[in-house]
């Protein structure tokens, strides 16, 4: 006890008190949004409901809908969000950008474009445990290759350009695939992948997604320290002892782990990584390291929040999640670009 | 602290299938601040860098006898703090988290959870640099002098019996160009092995206590610096004449005249 008071006293004095509630504010808001995100829905359940169903109690009905359709929904939206973002800040971390994002790398692209075409060949079905392995090769096989392309230093400028060509040919495959569909059922399973949606999901595709969503942001909260010490470049950071290229190699496989299993049961769901760090990072202090955690909070809740909202927007025809993320994810994509013209234009000289 | 001794046997470093250093042979031992000097390309920076442990090479580079590679990561970057040249930050940290950095090969994770030990440290490298007052303020905001110095703190912090500097006063003004060697120098005397890459043959000849002259990837001279620093070594190989000056039997470099290349 005395021991801690005094290792607290020695601490550099922390010159924002109010961000010791940065993570309980959080939480409780991702908490708050996942009881919303219960309740809302053809038929609407207020909290008190949603919490008496929760326990096992209250009307059958609400239970099924509780239980069967909704809290998978809830859950895979919460894991998700938090496996995208804190993968989009991994990523940043590592290429010291704040333009890095998976989905920008063409990751869930890719992901999605090994699982179509280990469904189109009859290797996996939808609800197999082949098929997030399949999509988290497919990620990882994309990122490896631009990182390889785009060379350890590289500026921004080439990393997006690659990124683009990376997309677009796992986009392309994704499409052939279509094209190639025996049946407009066949092609209609497909866009369901380029779309990305939490509709109709169960317990089981939670439990094909969640272990490689956990080991992946362990994986990556682990290597926070290596973060911090990039920010110096990697010169100094391999200096102060960082293994730089196992920290590239286990941040590409953290990612393409995440993201490859969020495709598996999601379809690709694009610019969480993006803009929640980058929501986060002034709370931080700018700290690469410590962002990981609120910005997988803040990705939770984005994804909560984003998955309500296509509930509520009242359209003739369901307007998927992953629809939504990019359609606010574009113009925050453009603002950045916009923000960060110096560096890019920098990094084309 | 015992005094280090880096040794080097006939080391050579190939980039890019290029040959930027070759053959170099050095017995640098603590207690001295040398200034490894040369001209652009000469492969300072290059030797530098395979004496921190950060490019592979051809030949042995030993610390206090055990060869750099047998060293494990952490005990290395404990061994050898290394500033590379440009002072980058690449995001907006405050300036006691980059110096708390220095820390991090002793087990600091986390720069808001210090030992009062790693405390003091952190604390007395920013005030041997007089650095305390920006502890708060974002390192983008500093000014060139004032990141320079925050991070030689930060690599003081390391407390590292070698300490290796490539250009810590490059784009510094007069000051804080004789603020930094006085630091190293003083570092030095505590009986630290300190090199330093330089492009300032004034300071070096007046704060060394040694200069290694490299050109072409070799070390052309090696000793105390009015030896080194002879007429026929800087027109061989930076091509230029110095003028001399005595200021109360301390001698004085001035680089003044280019020289006919040879």
């Amino acid at each position: 006890m005395v021991a801690e008071t005094e290792a607290r006293s020695a601490s550099l004095p922390d010159r924002m008190p109010w961000r010791a509630w940065l993570l309980p504010g959080l939480a409780s808001l991702v908490g708050l949004l996942f009881v919303i995100s219960l309740g809302v829905g053809p038929v609407a359940l207020p909290p008190g409901d949603v919490i008496a169903a929760l326990a096992g109690r209250g009307e059958v009905a609400h239970r099924i809908i509780i239980w069967e359709i909704r809290l998978p929904r809830a859950i895979l939206a919460l894991a998700i969000g938090a496996v995208l973002a804190m993968g989009g800040a991994a990523l940043q971390g590592l290429l010291r950008n704040p333009l890095a994002a998976p989905s920008l790398f063409g990751a869930p692209q890719s992901a999605a474009l090994a699982a179509v075409a280990t469904i189109s060949l009859g290797i996996n079905d939808t609800l197999g445990w082949g098929l997030p392995v399949a999509a988290i090769l497919g990620a990882f096989a994309s990122v490896f290759l631009l990182l390889a392309i785009a060379g350890r230093n590289a500026g921004l400028l080439l990393l997006i350009l690659s990124g683009l060509a990376v997309s677009s040919l796992a986009g392309a495959g994704t499409v052939l695939a279509m094209n190639l569909a025996p049946n407009p059922f066949a092609a209609l399973e497909i866009a369901f992948w380029l779309l990305g949606s939490l509709e109709d999901r169960s317990m089981r595709h939670v439990t094909l997604a969640l272990p490689f969503i956990a080991l992946a942001m362990m994986l990556l909260w682990l290597q926070r320290g290596g973060y911090r010490a990039l920010a110096l470049g990697e010169d100094a950071a391999a200096s102060l002892g960082v293994p730089v290229e196992r920290l590239r190699l286990t941040t590409i496989l953290g990612v393409a782990m995440g993201v490859g299993a969020a495709v598996a049961v999601s379809g690709t769901i694009a610019f969480i990584g993006l803009i929640a760090p980058h929501l986060m990072r002034p709370f931080v202090r700018h700290d690469p390291a410590r962002l990981l955690v609120p910005a997988a909070l803040c990705g939770s809740a984005l994804l909560l929040a984003a998955d309500i909202a296509v509930r509520l927007i009242p359209a003739t025809s369901d307007i998927k999640v992953g629809v939504l993320t990019s359609i606010i994810g574009v113009p925050f994509f453009l603002y950045l670009i916009v923000r960060e013209r110096r560096s890019l234009s920098g990094g084309m000289a | 602290m015992n005094p280090p001794r880096i040794v080097l046997e006939d080391v050579s470093v190939r980039l890019g299938g290029r040959r930027i250093v070759g053959g170099v042979s050095l017995d640098l031992a603590g207690g001295a601040l040398v200034a490894l000097i040369g001209p652009n390309g000469a492969g300072k920076t290059t030797l530098l860098k395979a004496m921190a442990g950060l490019l592979p090479h051809e030949g042995r580079i030993t610390l206090n006898g055990s060869e750099g590679a047998a060293l494990d990561r952490r005990a290395r970057a404990r061994l050898i703090g290394y500033l590379p040249q440009g002072h980058q930050v690449h995001w907006p940290l405050p300036a006691e988290d980059i110096v708390a950095l220095g820390r991090f090969p002793h087990g600091v994770v986390d720069p808001r959870r210090l030992s009062p030990e790693d405390g003091r440290i952190i604390r007395e490298a920013m005030r041997v640099t007089g650095t305390e007052a920006l502890a708060g303020q974002s390192a983008t905001t500093l000014s060139g002098g004032e990141r320079a110095r925050i991070m030689l703190a930060r690599v003081l912090a390391v407390e590292a019996p070698v300490l290796l500097a490539d250009e810590p006063t490059a784009s510094l003004d007069p000051r804080h160009q004789l603020v930094v060697m006085e630091i190293l120098r003083q570092q030095a005397r505590q009986g630290r092995l300190v090199v330093a890459v330089t492009h300032d043959l004034t300071l070096a000849a007046r704060m060394a206590d040694r200069i290694v002259l490299m050109d072409g990837g070799t070390v052309v001279a090696s000793g105390a610096p009015v030896d080194v620093l002879s007429d026929r070594q800087l027109a061989e190989t930076y091509g230029i004449r110095a003028l001399r000056l005595d200021h109360g039997g301390e001698p004085a470099l001035i680089p003044w005249q280019v020289e006919a290349q040879p």
